[in-house]
């Protein structure tokens, strides 16, 4: 503990006064009473707890983020966001194979009827080729 | 590693090391803890309140900013949360804070009394409850003044308390006399 020298210079009071070495007397006696009071051990303990567990590097806490809970939630939801347009895609693609199957058979029947209007057309003109 | 300064052992805290910590507690347990008793005059109380101060740099270590003394900072944390405890009695209980005003005695009244008080014959190893009841009696402004001197100079005190040197020793010098009176009464009274 420092003197009060600094207390009585500024104050010009003399260092041999009674005053002066009252106040040391009571700055040493504090001294010594503050030096005697500590917290419990069991609130150092807690606070020692606290400390190793919230203060870990930055590198364990991002690879204790990986638990084998997490790994496994985090795989079933990335599965399920890939099922998902998956499925819809395979739905898609469904419809596109009807829309084409009809296109297809639209087609045919058109050259069938084309076919056939052909067949009128030459028998018209076979027989009109006959009375001439 | 204990003769590390406060901001190298809060680094190396901050890098993982949690003894670091136990050093820095180590060295201001007493100091902080009898200041906070000395704030808020129940040892229970400040024991939470001691907690909640480190509790505060195990969580946001960076709360520290590398500019001014550790020391400092760490006893204004302590007085904040002193502080929080008193306005949340306060508002509990409706009571003025200010209700120890300081009296109006002059400076050279309290410093210029050459009296010898016989505090040498009373303050003695085995009469500290004289002296911590003494301090206790003083007004809190004084008394964290004289409290914190164990730990700072009166210009690291100024500093600390954002006020006037000249305030810091007007005050002190109010409390040691007001200390000597106390104490001397203690004299009379065991002396009976």
């Amino acid at each position: 503990m420092q003197e009060n020298n600094e207390l009585f210079d500024l104050l010009k009071i003399n260092e041999d006064s009674a005053m002066s070495k009252n106040v040391n007397s009571i700055d040493r006696a504090l001294g010594r009473e503050f030096a005697k009071m500590s917290p419990s051990q069991k609130t150092l303990d807690n606070i020692m707890a606290a400390a190793a567990r919230e203060n870990v590097p930055a590198y364990k806490k991002f690879f204790s983020l990986f638990t084998y809970r997490r790994v496994l939630a985090a795989a079933a939801a990335v599965f399920i966001l890939a099922l998902i347009p998956g499925l819809m895609l395979k739905q898609k693609n469904a419809g596109d194979n009807d829309t084409y199957a009809y296109a297809v058979s639209a087609t045919v029947g058109d050259i069938e009827n084309l076919d056939n209007g052909l067949d009128d057309i030459i028998s018209e003109l076979d027989y009109m080729e006959g009375n001439i | 590693m204990s003769e590390l300064t406060d901001a190298e052992l809060l680094k190396n805290f901050k890098a993982g090391d949690t003894a670091c910590l136990g050093f820095i507690m180590e060295r201001y347990k007493a100091p902080l803890f009898s200041y906070i008793v000395s704030m808020v005059k129940d040892s229970a109380l400040a024991e939470d309140i001691f907690q909640e101060v480190f509790l505060k740099i195990v969580k946001t270590p960076d709360c520290y900013k590398d500019t001014g003394s550790f020391k400092s900072w760490l006893f204004t944390v302590g007085r904040n949360k002193c502080m929080d405890h008193f306005r949340a009695a306060a508002a509990e209980k409706s009571i003025s804070l200010d209700a120890q005003e300081e009296d109006e005695i002059s400076l050279h009244d309290t410093i210029k009394s050459d009296e010898k008080e016989p505090l040498d014959t009373l303050i003695n190893e085995d009469d500290g409850e004289a002296i911590l009841n003494a301090l206790k009696k003083l007004p809190a402004e004084q008394r964290e003044v004289i409290t914190l001197r164990q730990t700072m100079s009166f210009k690291e005190i100024a500093e600390y308390l954002k006020c006037p040197l000249g305030t810091v020793l007007a005050r002190a010098s109010r409390g040691y006399k007001k200390m000597q009176v106390e104490l001397a009464k203690e004299v009379a009274y065991a002396g009976k």
